[in-house]
């Protein structure tokens, strides 16, 4: 008899306190929410932002290439931009060279058209000469730049590699932050030293419209 | 479809699992779907006099609206130097990075900015870079890249490709550049690589020959720091390339470039 007692004493105590405990929670909770305000205290740095340093693109155009006609051509860019002003550049491309001036004279085929692709690469350093705004209607504006790249790279031509300075302008027009048009004309200078040809040095010119997307 | 009572209780848990999850992420924050999720608005309060909005990430772009002091604004992106904002009545601009010193963050703190300049150069980590030279009398130019895991250590690699009248090389090397004093403006770099050379030798009269070898690379020289994120670099390589034949190659190579490190 005694120990029922003294189970039912200390339940009801247990219960009691529970009870207590609880109430105190949700005393503590609805204060918690009239304290604290719903804004979540957090810090900022510079790094939390997302960056759009880099632009891929394609192009496509027309290269004359020296003493052997000229032909349409497409290219892939990459670029990582340093700061406002400067950005480093790599570009590939690929062009058909056509008939020689030694074959035009009716000589026989001075190469296989195998040996006519031409492909180059270069790495530039770029520069953002005048940044500004286009103005294609009264409401109507878009930022642009015109910028100057100049560096060095290979040229492979007539199965053969060719150290090919590079030097260049263009211009480009931003539609939205991150998407860009851009035309450009661009010098590619190499010494060659072909059959039937004296040794010189060339240059082949190209003009390209590309599109870019910065990332 | 299902041809036990195992498989089917399988099938019917992998089902409640692929509808419930999206669900249970939907509920709680976290979760491996969070990257997913839109991140919270960076919101700043300014607390400069004004800030001045540009069209474009460039000082060349004109200032075409100003946010007053107290103003909550909120930050989108980076290029560059530059971070594109939008204020409070939707017009977004370009504001210079260091102006975000002067605007406050949710805990009434200011923006902590990364480090620039010559702090930069002192925590720098990843570097790019290109150098042209001569490669024992042919016209080379190198791409490198670099990974500083220790103050005076780095990783990389690069490739280069070296071009002459009678000769194309194709190099391309791992490798690790001891800085003995990497806070010094002028700092001196010793470098050791490891690699393949692919050389193709061509005259007017033979057939070209193709040979690939492994190379070895013994480098020095020194790495000048610009200004803003350029670091110059001259170096002299020494390039031992392992041939089938009795003697090893070796070539000496000068080259100038520069580095872009962040």
């Amino acid at each position: 008899m005694e120990i029922r007692f003294q189970r039912l004493f200390l339940s009801a105590l247990c219960a009691l306190g529970c009870t207590v405990a609880q109430a105190q929670d949700d005393t503590q909770r609805v204060l918690d929410k009239i304290v604290t305000p719903d804004m979540e205290r957090r810090h900022i740095e510079e790094d939390q932002l997302d960056t759009e340093d880099f632009e891929i693109g394609a192009y496509y155009g027309f290269m004359s290439i020296e003493d052997f006609s000229g032909s349409w051509g497409w290219g892939l860019r990459g670029a990582y931009h340093i700061n406002e002003d400067f950005f480093l550049e790599v570009n590939y491309g690929q062009h058909t060279a056509g008939i020689s001036t030694l074959e035009i004279g009716g000589g026989l085929p001075a190469l296989t058209d195998a040996e006519r692709e031409l492909s180059y690469y270069d790495l530039n350093l770029g520069y953002n000469l005048f940044p500004g705004e286009v103005f294609i209607s009264d409401n109507l504006a878009f930022n642009s730049t015109f910028y100057l790249v100049g560096g060095a790279g290979n040229t492979t031509f007539a199965d053969t590699q060719f150290f090919t300075y590079t030097l260049g302008a263009g211009y480009k027009i931003y539609l939205t932050d991150y998407f860009d048009l851009s035309v450009d004309v661009r010098d590619h200078v190499y010494e060659r030293e072909l059959l039937g040809f004296n040794k010189k040095w060339v240059n082949n010119l190209s003009t390209n419209i590309g599109v870019n997307v910065f990332f | 479809m299902c041809f036990s009572v195992t498989q089917c209780r399988l099938w019917a848990s992998l089902a409640l699992l692929i509808v419930a999850s999206p669900l249970a992420v939907g509920e709680t924050t976290t979760g491996w779907l969070d990257w997913l999720a839109e991140p919270a608005p960076l919101e700043v309060t300014v607390d400069d006099a004004y800030l001045e909005m540009r069209t474009g990430p460039g000082r060349g772009y004109p200032v075409y609206h100003i946010v007053e002091k107290g103003e909550l604004v909120t930050l989108l992106k980076k290029r560059t130097d530059w971070v594109k904002i939008q204020a409070k009545r939707g017009q977004q601009g370009w504001v210079y990075r260091k102006s975000l010193a002067l605007t406050l963050g949710p805990d009434q703190q200011p923006v902590t900015l990364n480090a620039d300049g010559r702090d930069q150069y002192e925590q720098r980590d990843w570097e790019l870079g290109v150098a042209m030279g001569d490669f024992g009398g042919a016209d080379s130019l190198t791409f490198y890249s670099g990974y500083r895991f220790a103050t005076n250590l780095t990783a990389g690699f690069s490739v280069q490709q070296a071009t002459s009248r009678v000769a194309d090389s194709k190099l391309a090397y791992i490798r690790v550049q001891h800085q003995p004093w990497p806070h010094w403006r002028v700092s001196p770099f010793f470098e050791l690589g490891a690699g393949v050379i692919q050389s193709k030798k061509r005259s007017a009269l033979d057939q070209p020959l193709d040979t690939t070898s492994n190379s070895l690379l013994i480098a020095t020289g020194i790495n000048f720091y610009l200004g803003r994120r350029f670091n110059g670099r001259l170096e002299y390589n020494n390039h031992k390339i392992l041939t089938s034949r009795d003697e090893n190659e070796e070539v000496n190579e000068w080259k100038l470039g520069f580095n872009v490190f962040f």
